[in-house]
């Protein structure tokens, strides 16, 4: 029972929040208590995680593993509400964003604790229309609106795929729990992971699913792209991990569509980041061809890779957020538009700025020490492992490619001068330095000791 | 003894963070200055007292890292390492004294290369393949920031180009990493990152073959080999004096000392198998960059070239697999970086003082700067192979051990050195002599130049001393590294 603590403060704290937002609008108070509640939760989640809590009772089942995920998805929403609270501020948002962010991690943390399609979907839809709501907080802004629209449409359409595919699921094995299950070429098995995939695939942004992804994040408040570009796709994954580990083996030859969705996705995103004139958009394609990182990780079943992947989306979820909430404290500033041009000599004018979103840029290129380079160490050892050559040079290919497009960002902040004389300053108040460095220090943590995260998930992934 | 390899290796570090606490411009020239050169003097008694009669690493501490992958943090000379490792740490301290007078963001400049300098000592130490790739990708953001901040004109194409590179390089060299763990984790049952664990393992030729091709893409970039050869001229002439100096003195050797540390001993057989190619590609390195080099007329270019045709020497002598081609090759490294170092030093006096590298801006020197026309002229010499310097010692050897087995090859390569003196007096001709048909203008201009100061005169001598000492008793030095041919010898 211990093990849903963890869920039950979330619950409790977002209607405290509601009814608190009613008589005292106070966007320090709200977004610290909203920091408290997650990171409290976050904390004991992990914390029975190690004591290996778990609950397997109605249709829920909660290991070690999944209450591990509870706890990164809480922290990383934590962090992610602490350093965005500034942010809104400026922006003159209401007070909602806060406990917008918590039902979403919330939706998240009931999606990873269950092995049952029903309950999965109720995690998903919570945390997908919250994430809906989120992207369109700037009312006054058209570009927000649209981009909330937009992604209303294609995510619905994840979820009839959803649905579709739990539907065929039930009609070849007469359940819903995602467990061992014996079918053989079955038609309607093989349609009912196609159609899960498909929906997951849209989620997660993978090419050629991926239509609403850069104009979500572009038009998205650039706090909540930090948050909906990161912290859900931990989610996601893990229940892409559930699939790949009952689901997709059992279908003949069915990774490889993985792995070549995987591998679109890759190159679309990679090669299109190039085009792109603004930083934030630029970002979005940078997180497609991460989608494609990832699933060419799932693309084999096999320990190794798996578990690397799980790594490499918690990192990955560090050192994106951490660029993004970078971005936000830029836009703060009222005539920052995110196009390359402003960021000239940002170094100049915001050493701390400039040097902490370089860093996140190397990280997600994928240098060592950070954190993202183990991670990508470890899909290339399973890839191998499994005989996965093809994808192995092409998941090469595909990361020297995309060390280019971040390059040039860093190369506009360095080592281009500025057009002109632009008196812009940029404020920088403690909240935004500390909530930056934690992402900073995280990333770098953990790619010189990437045990600390490796070793739970090694112990725990496999042992649900 | 143990103990000091470590404090060199992350002496720099520590002394980046205190640069970059402090951001004063004079603390952080004295303390640069002062932790290289007490990392200098560290390598020097790391160079003393090792026992050149040993194959095994010295030095060495092992400490478990990330145990779950078996990774520990595992560092260790022996005879080749100890030798780059002295080479590192004299060229960073000679860079920190030259670099001195840098006036645009000085404490930045300092704190960079003294990351790059951690990065570049523990390259040549590191025992474990993760710690190894670690230093060994390290030095790519540093190098970066280097050429992109301090360099020439075209320094963010020249910037993006190194990157790009290397990184493309790099990468293949991660995937065979991880080929070669797996097997290892596939005949043994447990994942090990370990040298010594993998040396003894004897991979099936086929594995061996895709394990050489994927290392060797990533070293021959930083070596750089033909045809990945272009990066380099292009970061040479952008980057700033100093970065050419580490560039040339200390990066290139990382991709040579790949072949002879890894791709030598792991993959014996593929490597008797790949000598051709390694020929091929050696000689057309060596001939074909000659002749770029004679083509040039821009100084630094034409250094450039010149290293490149260098280093191809290296690896010919690296894949004539006889202990003397070995032990020339691992002589030419060291004796590569130090004449290499010091011609660098010398385009980039000339820069300081004329603000070209064009050999139709210049001329005459000679006259007007003695001092200078004579250290260049020892540089030259040393670097294409004069009896009495290191670099004839090496070229000796290489063709020497070359010829045994493969007498056309070095009579070929043979033919390239001649090259090298035709271009290097070439250019001193051009740059520092000639003075008679001078203009007015520049004879003026010429007679209120300085000459060289002391902290151009201590990186020069430090360097061409090093280099003098290394020909005149080349035996104590050979000595050092013939151990390690030998051992890797003994693999085929």
């Amino acid at each position: 029972m211990k093990a849903l603590y963890p869920d039950i403060i979330t619950t409790v704290g977002i209607i405290f929040l509601i009814i608190l937002e009613l008589f005292l609008p106070s966007f320090d108070l709200i977004g610290f208590l909203g920091f408290l509640i997650s990171f409290i939760s976050g904390v004991l989640a992990i914390k029975y995680s190690l004591a290996g809590y778990r609950f397997n009772e109605w249709l829920l089942d909660i290991n070690a593993f999944s209450l591990f995920l509870k706890g990164v998805i809480y922290i990383l929403t934590s962090f992610v509400i602490f350093s965005s609270v500034s942010f809104f501020k400026s922006k003159k948002t209401f007070l909602e964003n806060v406990y917008t962010f918590l039902l979403i991690s919330l939706g998240l943390s009931i999606m990873v604790s269950s092995k049952n399609l029903a309950v999965i979907l109720s995690g998903l839809e919570l945390a997908s229309i919250s994430m809906y709501i989120s992207v369109g907080m700037l009312r006054d802004d058209y570009v927000s609106k649209e981009a909330s629209f937009k992604y209303l449409v294609l995510g619905s359409m994840a979820t009839a795929f959803f649905g579709i595919g739990s539907a065929f699921y039930i009609g070849a094995t007469s359940h819903l729990g995602i467990i061992s299950v014996s079918v053989n070429h079955n038609t309607a098995f093989a349609l009912a992971s196609l159609f899960l995939f498909i929906a997951f695939a849209l989620k997660v942004s993978a090419a050629p699913f991926h239509f609403w992804t850069p104009d979500a994040y572009e038009g998205a408040p650039t706090s909540t792209t930090a948050f909906i570009s990161t912290v859900p796709k931990i989610g996601f994954y893990a229940v892409i991990f559930l699939l790949a580990s009952y689901i997709f083996p059992i279908t003949n030859n069915f990774s490889y569509i993985v792995g070549i969705v995987g591998v679109i996705s890759m190159f679309w995103g990679n090669l299109v980041a190039y085009a792109q004139n603004s930083a934030k958009r630029m970002l979005a394609y940078s997180s497609i061809g991460h989608a494609g990182y990832f699933l060419i990780g799932f693309s084999r079943y096999n320990p190794l890779s798996v578990s690397s992947t799980i790594f490499y989306v918690i990192v990955y979820a560090f050192a994106t957020a951490g660029a993004f909430l970078v971005l936000s404290i830029l836009e703060k500033n009222q005539s920052w538009t995110h196009d390359m041009n402003n960021y000239k000599a940002l170094y100049k004018k915001s050493p701390f700025l400039a040097a902490a979103l370089a860093l996140f840029l190397f990280a997600l290129i994928g240098i060592p020490p950070f954190a993202t380079f183990v991670g990508k160490l470890g899909i290339f050892l399973g890839l191998v492992n499994s005989n996965a050559w093809f994808f192995a040079i092409l998941f090469v290919i595909g990361s020297v490619i995309a060390a280019g497009y971040y390059l040039k960002l860093i190369v506009y902040m360095f080592f281009k001068e500025p057009v002109a004389e632009d008196n812009m300053s940029l404020s920088l108040n403690l909240f935004d330095t500390i909530g930056i460095s934690a992402f900073l220090v995280a990333v770098f943590f953990f790619g010189i000791f990437p045990n600390v995260l490796f070793d739970i998930i090694l112990k725990d992934m496999f042992h649900g | 003894m143990a103990s000091i390899l470590n404090i060199a290796i992350f002496l720099p570090l520590v002394g980046a963070f205190i640069v970059s606490l402090f951001r004063n411009e004079w603390l952080t020239k004295v303390v640069s200055i002062a932790i290289s050169g007490v990392v200098f003097a560290l390598s020097v008694i790391l160079l003393v007292n090792f026992n050149p009669n040993t194959h095994h690493f010295l030095y060495r501490t092992t400490v478990p890292w990330i145990s779950s992958l078996g990774i520990n943090y595992d560092v260790g000379l022996d005879g080749l390492g100890v030798s780059l490792f002295t080479l590192t740490a004299l060229i960073f301290f000679t860079v920190f004294i030259w670099a001195i007078k840098v006036k645009e963001k000085p404490n930045l400049f300092y704190a960079l290369f003294l990351i790059l300098e951690t990065t570049c000592l523990g390259t040549f130490s590191a025992l474990d393949l993760f710690l190894f790739y670690l230093f060994w990708e390290g030095m790519l953001v540093p190098m970066y920031f280097i050429i992109g901040f301090w360099g020439h004109d075209r320094k963010i194409y020249a910037a993006n180009k190194f990157f790009i590179y290397t990184f493309f390089g790099s990468l293949f060299l991660l995937l065979g990493l991880a080929t070669m763990i797996v097997y290892g984790y596939f005949i043994s049952g447990h994942i090990s990152f370990e040298y010594d664990f993998h040396r003894h393992i004897a991979y099936p030729l086929w594995l061996q073959i895709i394990l050489f091709v994927l290392f060797g893409i990533g070293f021959a970039v930083k070596v750089p080999m033909w045809p990945v050869h272009t990066w380099l001229p292009d970061a040479h002439v952008e980057a700033p004096t100093a970065g050419s100096v580490v560039l040339a003195g200390v990066l290139l050797k990382m991709g040579t000392f790949g072949f002879v540390r890894y791709s030598l001993p792991l993959f014996p057989q593929a490597s008797k198998i790949f000598i051709p190619i390694m020929f091929m590609l050696s000689v057309i390195a060596i001939i074909y960059a000659a002749m770029m080099a004679i083509s040039q007329t821009n100084i630094k270019k034409l250094i450039a070239y010149s290293s490149i045709s260098h280093m191809g020497m290296v690896t010919l002598g690296t894949f004539a697999l006889s202990v003397s081609a070995i032990n020339g090759a691992s002589y030419m490294m060291i004796a590569h970086g130090l004449s290499s170092a010091a011609l660098f030093y010398a385009a980039g006096f000339i820069y300081d003082r004329f603000h070209s590298y064009e050999m139709s801006d210049l001329g005459g020197i000679a006259k007007y700067l003695p001092n200078f026309a004579i250290l260049f002229m020892i540089s030259g010499l040393a670097s294409i192979g004069l009896p009495g310097f290191s670099g004839f010692v090496s070229e000796f050897l290489i063709l020497l051990g070359t010829f045994k087995y493969f007498p056309m090859w070095a009579i070929v390569a043979g033919v390239g050195m001649v090259l090298g003196a035709a271009y290097f007096l070439y250019m001193y001709k051009n740059v520092m002599l000639e003075s008679a048909s001078l203009p007015e203008s520049k004879i003026q201009k010429l007679q209120h130049t300085m000459d060289l100061e002391l902290h151009h005169i201590i990186p020069f001598v430090l360097i061409l001393f090093g280099a003098f000492i290394m020909g005149i008793m080349p035996y104590n030095f050979v000595n050092i590294v013939s151990q390690t041919s030998k051992l890797i010898l003994g693999r085929f």
